[in-house]
């Protein structure tokens, strides 16, 4: 095992539901080991690149394997290495959470070894009441427990944090990084920003079913517009500012002027230093940020 | 792994199969006690009053069955109401387990584990066909019971004639329920197609009643197969065959099932 080895594999993977696009000519690769997101909108086709992976749709056209495996027709071999969390599941709410995972440990014809309830006290999930008496939270943790407890080499969760607490977030964070640190891979989509900025290694963005962008989380970040705010001793004027390449969104109050800077930081650090400068402050870019900008840009026909 | 997911949902059914069990048992009882005073009406006389083919549609070939309380019973529930009414048992164990289970999600979460499609499909329809078995049974056990403590003489074998003959009929229409399983999503379908099947089968023997040209027709009924053995005993080859029929269908959905997208 190696860490260049793919884990996952697409190649012009596309999905349509008779009229409706599910996702177009996506290629994409997840080696071992790393955290990789995929981050999108509501119905941008994350749920569906998950679940054409999982085997539970069938491509259009392109193909899709995982762990070597062609994720249509080797779905049940891919099923048993793998970890898996739907964004939208349900189990019998008359069963308490210890019973559901235990009829999924025997499907997977493990026998039971403590590892639930070890991740229960990790996650405080209460195993023992009724999936019906449970919060939406407290439902997700069972998804969770279910998904990791057999110690999949791959995990491929959808929207895992939907319904956690802050608490919780950070302790499936701390989860995630330790599956990392064995060697696992995960794959994730989330609408948290924040989360995927820490967790993940590489983010595929997707829009309107398509590939926006592969990269790592720091050279988009790297990429993002810096956020750039300077006061003056006097009145601030945004024209100058708006007239230099990559300076978008400039906006001048009273004696301070503030502006998004992609790129070069120079021209307008140069142009703000010619007057006298009270205070400055450069703010580096969130992954939301660059997520908005990115999505901004596509939509208009820009570049980044 | 097939066994595994039957008993579980067997499991999660087990209240629905206590009501199925409690309300048929009543029924059959009921009719058991109030036989004493019924079968004091001379039915022979009366029915001889009616046309031959609207005796023959409701399936009374012998206008003396009604002399005796398996005949009494076999005529005014097992003729009709309750096959009617328990081929819905095992259709809406194998619709809880396929069309509705994808519908909440459910299947997601179990098709994402090591395990075949077919073997869903399949661990249902066992559930579904143990489900109605253990029914029948409490039917049968518990109408005897009654018939002894109010001293009527059913009849232990005549009546498990009647409960076993059920079971074919009941598996079959809930093999059309698979079918359509397999055939997509939503459990108003599967439902609607294999109810619709059921009242075409049992209204087939009906028709031929009146109209002979339908005389070969019907024999692709159930009914017209169950109808003869209520009345003559069961036809292990007939019985057989409608078996075979049902796992077929069930085989079909299966082989659909494996193919087709799991709704989101």
């Amino acid at each position: 095992m190696n860490g260049s080895e793919s884990v996952i594999e697409t190649h012009g993977l596309s999905k349509h539901f008779g009229r409706h696009r599910g996702i177009e000519d996506v290629s994409l690769s997840v080696r071992r080991g790393e955290v990789f997101g995929l981050l999108g909108p509501n119905g941008a086709g994350k749920s569906t690149a998950i679940r054409l992976l999982l085997g539970l749709i069938r491509p259009s056209a392109g193909s899709g394997s995982v762990l070597g495996l062609d994720c249509w027709r080797a779905r049940r071999a891919i099923h048993r290495r793998v970890g898996v969390l739907p964004s939208d599941f349900a189990y019998e709410d008359m069963l308490t959470g210890r019973e559901v995972i235990d009829f999924f440990r025997r499907l997977r014809g493990l026998p039971a070894d403590g590892r639930a309830d070890e991740l229960a006290e990790r996650l405080r999930a209460d195993l023992d009441r009724p999936l019906k008496q449970l919060s939406r939270g407290n439902h997700q943790k069972i998804g969770l427990i279910q998904a990791l407890v057999h110690d999949p080499e791959l995990l491929m969760l959808d929207e895992p944090t939907g319904g956690l607490d802050p608490l919780m977030q950070e302790e499936f964070l701390r989860i995630v990084e330790e599956l990392r640190d064995d060697g696992r891979t995960v794959l994730l989509s989330s609408h948290n920003m924040a989360e995927v900025e820490r967790a993940c290694d590489r983010v595929a963005m997707i829009h309107q079913g398509g590939l926006l962008a592969v990269e790592t989380v720091d050279s988009l970040l790297s990429r993002a517009p810096r956020h750039l705010r300077v006061t003056f001793d006097g009145p601030a004027d945004a024209a100058p500012f708006a007239a230099l390449d990559g300076v978008r969104d400039v906006r001048a109050t009273g004696n301070s002027v503030e502006m998004d800077v992609a790129g070069d930081i120079n021209g307008a650090l140069k142009l703000a230093t010619a007057r006298h400068v009270v205070d400055l402050v450069c703010e580096r870019p969130s992954l939301e940020h660059a997520f908005v900008r990115l999505y901004e840009d596509e939509d208009s026909g820009g570049e980044l | 792994m097939i066994a595994k997911l039957a008993a579980q949902t067997l499991r999660m059914r087990l209240r629905s199969i206590l009501i199925w069990s409690l309300s048929l048992s009543a029924l059959t009882v009921l009719m058991v006690a109030i036989f004493p005073s019924i079968g004091k009406i001379d039915f022979e006389q009366l029915l001889k009053q009616y046309p031959k083919a609207m005796l023959e549609a409701f399936g009374i070939e012998d206008t003396s069955q009604y002399s005796t309380p398996i005949g009494y019973i076999n005529a005014e529930l097992f003729s009709m109401m309750i096959p009617l009414a328990i081929a819905f048992l095992p259709l809406g164990v194998i619709n809880q387990c396929l069309p509705a289970a994808e519908e909440r999600h459910f299947l997601d979460n179990l098709l994402c584990t090591p395990v075949a499609r077919w073997q869903v499909l399949a661990g249902a329809a066992v559930a579904g066909a143990t489900a109605l078995a253990t029914v029948l049974f409490a039917v049968w056990a518990v109408t005897l019971l009654a018939a002894e403590l109010l001293d009527v003489n059913l009849g232990m074998a005549d009546l498990a004639r009647s409960c076993v003959s059920l079971w074919p009929l009941a598996s079959f229409v809930a093999s059309v329920g698979a079918l359509m399983a397999g055939f997509g999503p939503g459990r108003g379908r599967a439902l609607g197609a294999a109810g619709g099947v059921l009242v075409l089968m049992y209204m087939l023997p009906v028709i031929a009643a009146f109209d002979h040209s339908f005389a070969q027709a019907q024999k692709l009924s159930v009914f017209y197969y169950y109808n003869d053995w209520l009345k003559h005993g069961i036809d292990w080859s007939e019985a057989v065959a409608v078996l075979a029929a049902a796992a077929a269908l069930t085989a079909i959905g299966a082989v659909l099932f494996e193919r087709r997208d799991i709704a989101s």
